[in-house]
């Protein structure tokens, strides 16, 4: 670069008005740019720094919501109608209740976490990341198993229907980390085909990557959320029966900002529990939509 | 036997060529730029003049009017270029067989034979990248001849190498040129080199040729000054070793019935030696001069006189059936009232003998 | 001693690098040469694909190879249809994946090294009667090793730790498409995976330095040789 604006300068000094280089130096500059061009640039520098770095604001007038990816859009929706009752706004962070779990404790900045199963929440809590005090069950989920929209498979039970998938790949979350995954094996062991199965499983990171298989039709079929088949339009060929322990989504809190307990409140409230069973969520102790 | 016809246009400079090369060294010599290279290229198949006609042996190399031009590879021309091109990595073995194993050559000369020609046993098993530029290039000839050319091409194989290793690789090229069997295209702007190696001499200038024949003829014309270069003029005459003078330590040369006295050199009565004389180291007289140090005094005839803008003019003279170029000044050349047909006298000082060499034929 | 996940994981990655190098490199070399001693229209072209894999976010690229050699694509159904091959999803679609991946690194230093090989050697060689074939493999292929081994090693150390490409492309199947790179991404998620994402850690540490010390040696004693 500095070679350049030497060069210019030279030329512009000599009074050559037109800067064409000699041979040698264009050789060395392929993308060579005029002076005026380069201190353009350098000068907007400072002004995209300042931008960019946009500090966050205080946490008072932030909420910082981790949540479980199957649960992103209605965090959303939650998000916007609590701003709008109390003027706070909030971030939503969404990922693998696991990948959340981690993020946190290794210090991830978060006021709330929304987790897909109580586990993860209890290792949170364990770690001393998360208040065991204010942990309580919000919401509740049905598993399904879900083909892409038009592939619909006229088989009943869930023998029949896997059977009838000819052996292609099933989707769903790690069963090794991702709550959504870990239910799917308990549903899947509940109903004797674990074995069968596990070999044709595709794992996930997060309930939304098993959907978006399922959705984009790469895969034979899925084990998902009802809510998130429900959104995307599958088809429904099983649905498994209530899980015993039930699946739970817990809330609890991570830091002491004083929004935190107030979006707890609102989760149980009336406009958040409209929210909750708008995205399809059951409600805890079966309280009807 | 080489016969090439060609015509070609490249930035400015235009080549129009037609030359025959037959058996033994037929030299190529010209200044730099004058389309030596550009002329080997083409013969050996790297470059496609415009138009023209190659043939080899009776084998048609290329021709426009019927659209053949045969690769590299098919052509049989074995080329030596100025810088060795061995391939580093292969041994010198190796190199030298390199037409035979990958180019599938056969009928080649054994390559104990070459080995002997050239002085490469030792070199054998050694890399090329372990070798002097003088054995470089030995092994870069030994390479082309084993691959069972129809005719080498040496394209100033000497110019990369300076004075020592020169010396050391003529007299390997004066032992090829004689016992090697393939006829030779020897391209050099080196005279020295060509007058000791060549039977023939072609000299190209500007992309055209100026005169080809003979090497003794050719060297002396007078014409061909700017093409050779004022400073190199010169004659190469044949003569034989009469008797050596051991007390003196001289030799005493014959020419066409007249005798030369030149430094001792080694050769059996009846040796036939080829001399080089500078035109610039002979004097003319219109009597034979005594009680003079210059023991070489020819009886000439005057064949030619070239009067220059300068103040020199160059003399042809006839000695028996060879020519002798003198370069006196004008002044001189009109107060002796030279003229073609006159009878004088060349004196040549012995020292200014350029040192004899062995002659090819 | 290795745990059953770490064997597989290591065994699966040898696999997949394995088989991406053996197709990578052949195109590699044709794509080298033409880059470096052919003129022809789009070259360009080629040349900006050839090095977008480097450029794109490797998730980016797996994504494009699902829509392409998918089951829904069109590549891919193609292949399934007429030859009963599927990629996606399984190791063979991990190969893939890492061969796209490395495939930018291979190309670039056979094709400085092919530049590299002095043209004038390749006229010589045709002057002994070698063949264009005889010419390259005897000649210019030789001269450019080292350049060529020093793009094995970084292509297969690629190859080796593809991450982004695979999880999109293949998924993080277990014993199937779960290479070294997938396994620590896989520890890292679970609640007590620390020590077993160190562990596949250090052992794809120690292959891939493996790998580019073999071929570093390799090309050392090809240069050695060739100065004996």
């Amino acid at each position: 670069m500095r070679s350049v604006i030497c060069c210019h300068a030279r030329n512009v000094a000599a009074g050559r008005q037109n800067t064409t280089f000699s041979r040698r130096e264009m050789r060395g500059i392929e993308y060579a740019m005029d002076r005026r061009t380069f201190l353009f640039w350098m000068s907007s520098v400072p002004a995209f720094a300042v931008v960019a770095g946009a500090p966050a604001t205080a946490s008072g007038e932030t909420l910082r919501i981790a949540a479980a990816s199957s649960f992103a859009d209605a965090a959303e929706d939650l998000g916007a109608a609590f701003a709008r009752s109390t003027g706070i706004k909030t971030i939503i962070n969404a990922a693998s209740s696991s990948t959340l779990a981690r993020q946190i404790a290794n210090g991830a900045a978060a006021d709330v976490f929304l987790s897909a199963n109580r586990d993860w929440a209890d290792w949170l809590a364990d770690k001393g990341r998360l208040d065991a005090d204010s942990l309580q069950v919000f919401a509740g989920n049905q598993l399904v198993l879900a083909v892409p929209a038009g592939r619909s498979i006229q088989a009943a039970g869930l023998e029949d229907s896997l059977k009838a998938l000819k052996g292609g790949w099933i989707a769903t979350g790690d069963p090794e980390h991702v709550p959504l995954g870990q239910y799917a094996r308990d549903a899947l062991i509940g109903e004797g085909v674990w074995d069968k199965v596990r070999s044709r499983l595709i794992p996930t990171d997060n309930a939304r990557a098993a959907l978006r298989l399922v959705a984009s039709g790469h895969v034979a079929a899925g084990i998902v959320y009802a809510s998130d088949a429900r959104a995307a339009d599958l088809e429904i060929a099983f649905v498994f029966p209530p899980a015993d322990p039930p699946i739970a989504y817990v809330a609890g809190l991570v830091s002491s900002a004083p929004a935190g307990p107030r979006f707890l409140a609102f989760l149980a409230s009336d406009a958040g529990t409209f929210v909750l069973c708008r995205h399809g969520l059951t409600l805890p102790e079966s309280r009807p939509c | 036997m080489l016969e090439v016809e060609v015509h070609h246009r490249a930035g400015g400079f235009a080549l129009d060529v037609g030359v025959s090369v037959g058996d033994g060294v037929t030299a190529l010599f010209g200044r730099s730029g004058a389309g030596k290279s550009m002329l080997v290229a083409m013969i050996a198949g790297l470059m496609q003049p415009a138009r023209g006609r190659i043939v080899l042996n009776g084998r048609v190399l290329f021709d426009s009017e019927t659209s053949i031009d045969l690769p590299a590879r098919r052509r049989r021309v074995g080329v030596v270029f100025q810088e060795a091109r061995l391939f580093p990595h292969l041994s010198v073995r190796r190199n030298l067989l390199y037409g035979q194993w990958a180019g599938g050559r056969r009928n080649a000369p054994d390559l104990g034979a070459i080995c002997d020609l050239l002085g490469l046993e030792t070199l054998l098993d050694r890399s090329p990248d372990t070798l002097s530029g003088g054995e470089a290039q030995r092994v870069a000839i030994g390479r082309a001849l084993l691959s069972a050319p129809d005719i080498l091409l040496l394209d100033e194989p000497l110019s990369q190498l300076d004075g020592a290793r020169r010396a050391e690789i003529l007299p390997w090229l004066d032992r090829l040129a004689h016992e090697a069997g393939t006829p030779i295209l020897y391209v050099s702007h080196a005279l020295d080199e060509i007058t000791r190696l060549a039977d023939d001499l072609i000299v190209i200038s500007d992309g055209g040729i100026v005169a080809s024949g003979p090497v003794e003829e050719v060297i002396s014309r007078i014409d061909l000054g700017p093409a050779t270069g004022r400073h190199e003029a010169g004659s190469l005459l044949r003569g034989q070793i009469s008797r050596h003078d051991e007390a003196y330590s001289l030799t005493v040369l014959s020419l066409d019935g007249q005798e030369l006295t030149v430094p001792a050199i080694a050769g059996e009565a009846g040796t036939p030696v080829r001399l080089r004389i500078r035109a610039r180291d002979v004097a003319l007289a219109l009597e034979r001069p005594l009680k003079i140090s210059i023991r070489n005094i020819l009886a000439v005839t005057i064949a030619e006189i070239a009067f220059e803008d300068g103040p020199f003019a160059e003399v042809l003279t006839r000695v028996g059936e060879q020519y002798l170029r003198a370069r006196i000044t004008r002044c001189s050349a009109e107060e002796l009232g030279l003229a073609p047909g006159a009878q004088a006298y060349a004196l040549i000082k012995s020292v200014a003998i350029v040192r004899p060499t062995l002659a090819s034929r | 001693m290795l745990s059953t996940e770490a064997v597989s994981a290591l065994t699966l990655s040898l696999k997949v690098a394995g088989l991406a190098m053996v197709v990578a490199l052949p195109l590699a070399l044709f794509a080298g040469y033409a880059l470096a001693r052919w003129r022809f229209p789009g070259k360009a072209l080629l040349t900006v694909l050839i090095y977008l894999p480097l450029v794109l976010p490797p998730v980016v690229t797996g994504y494009m190879l699902l829509i392409i050699f998918g089951p829904n694509g069109a590549i891919g159904r193609w292949l399934e249809q007429s030859l009963g091959l599927v990629l996606a999803f399984r190791w063979t679609g991990a190969a893939l994946a890492a061969g796209v991946m490395a495939f930018p690194l291979l190309v670039r230093p056979i094709a400085l090294a092919f530049a590299a090989v002095d043209q004038r050697l390749e006229d010589a060689a045709g002057t002994l009667g070698a063949k264009p074939g005889t010419v390259f493999f005897t000649l210019t292929l030789p001269l450019a090793a080292p350049g060529i081994f020093a793009g094995v090693a970084l292509g297969f150390a690629k190859a080796l730790g593809e991450f982004g490409a695979t999880i999109t492309f293949a998924a993080n199947i277990p014993g199937e498409t779960r290479t070294l790179a997938l396994a620590v991404h896989t520890a890292l998620q679970r609640p007590d995976g620390d020590m077993l994402a160190i562990g596949l850690s250090m052992i794809a540490l120690s292959v891939g330095a493996l790998a580019v010390g073999l071929s570093e040696f390799a090309a050392s004693r090809l240069r050695r040789k060739r100065r004996a």
